[in-house]
């Protein structure tokens, strides 16, 4: 260790002095309602009450976690004895599955899967599709406070919640799909000091 | 039972030491320390504590701000008039454990010293534990200038803290 470190730790470990109760109570008084804005909860003193109330409700619980655990086991298992051996190569129809085209097509939305077979397989039309509507709703928008920019300049920050809607509508066969996705968006509005 | 406490509490018992040490220095009168620490803390919560987080930077920063609008003041200049001004060295501001510890108390000797740019980058490096980046946002400086400034001051305390214990003030006893 180089001498300007040790200097470095000399001066760590000297505490500053903690603010006196005379200064605390000046400032408490100065700061009026804004001091109880912010509030937190402290641990309570008598945590024996809470103690007893969780292990007697522990002891209601574990037993019927148990019961749930073997049930859930048993409806895995029993079935798989039941099944016959091949029956991986059977569709839930009773015919075979035949295996799907490795030829790519472009037009498809599925890799390894042509338009026609998709068309075959989910009885929806690949063809024919008017274009898609789309909008966005807001949700809600939340004032999410004050935050620190990476400049080191507060900003406040607020998040909007969107739903973006898409439809899609097939004339043809009077089909419709309707696509919902939530979005979020943060805004950062610059705030002076004072 | 369900009990809460004010987070600006525990907030300012962990940092309102360390803001003291800084209003102190960037006060022109010591005496001004305490008012700073209060304008400025007050001025940053009640307009951000609602979030029960204030980062400290922010009050550092006011501190200064303060200080230098104060130093122009003539009102202030009224009111530091009014008040008795007591010269109190630098370790009336730390733990009472230090008063027997002749090395420590020339170290703070020596970080009185210091200029002033020095003495604040150090204090804000040392016990506000601000990072470089902080402390340059905090004072309007470069990282570079704020670097080298801490460690001009490490290099001058190395060097002025064995002269200090030699020149140790007396105490008389009556």
């Amino acid at each position: 260790m180089n001498e300007l470190e040790e200097i470095e730790k000399e001066l760590t470990g000297l505490t500053p002095r903690s603010p006196s109760k005379d200064f605390s109570s000046r400032v408490e008084n100065a700061l009026g309602e804004a001091g109880s804005v912010a509030m937190k909860h402290l641990p309570d003193p008598n945590p024996n009450h809470d103690r007893s109330q969780l292990s007697s409700s522990i002891r209601f619980w574990i037993p019927l976690g148990i019961a749930a655990i073997l049930v859930f086991f048993l409806s895995i298992s029993i079935p798989s004895f039941l099944e016959p051996e091949d029956s991986s190569i059977f569709s839930s129809t009773g015919f075979a599955v035949q295996p799907l085209s490795m030829v790519e097509d472009e037009d498809s939305p599925l890799h390894g899967v042509t338009s026609s077979e998709l068309e075959d397989l989910s009885g929806v039309p690949v063809e024919g599709w008017l274009d898609p509507k789309t909008q966005e709703r807001l949700i809600r928008k939340i004032d999410e406070g004050i935050v620190d920019r990476a400049t080191g300049l507060p900003a406040r920050q607020y998040r909007y919640h969107f739903i973006d809607e898409t439809l899609w509508t097939h004339p043809a066969t009077e089909t419709r799909i309707l696509s919902t996705t939530p979005r979020q968006e943060v805004y950062l509005i610059d705030l002076e000091l004072y | 039972m369900n009990l809460t406490e004010p987070i600006w509490k525990t907030w300012f018992a962990k940092h309102g030491g360390k803001l003291l040490l800084f209003a102190r220095q960037q006060a022109r009168y010591p005496d001004d320390a305490e008012d700073l620490v209060q304008e400025a803390f007050v001025r940053i919560w009640r307009l951000y504590g609602h979030t029960g987080e204030v980062s400290p930077g922010l009050v550092y920063r006011a501190i200064r701000r303060l200080a230098i609008d104060w130093a122009r003041s003539l009102d202030r200049r009224k009111i530091r008039e009014d008040k008795v001004s007591l010269d109190s060295p630098l370790s009336s501001s730390f733990d009472r454990s230090l008063e027997k510890d002749e090395r420590k108390q020339a170290l703070l000797r020596a970080v009185e010293k210091l200029p002033k740019e020095q003495g604040e980058v150090l204090t804000l490096k040392i016990w506000s534990d601000l990072t470089f980046d902080e402390i340059a946002r905090t004072l309007d400086l470069s990282l570079n200038t704020v670097a080298s400034r801490y460690r001009y001051a490490l290099q001058k305390l190395k060097d002025s803290v064995p002269r200090e214990i030699e020149d140790k003030p007396q105490t008389h006893t009556l």
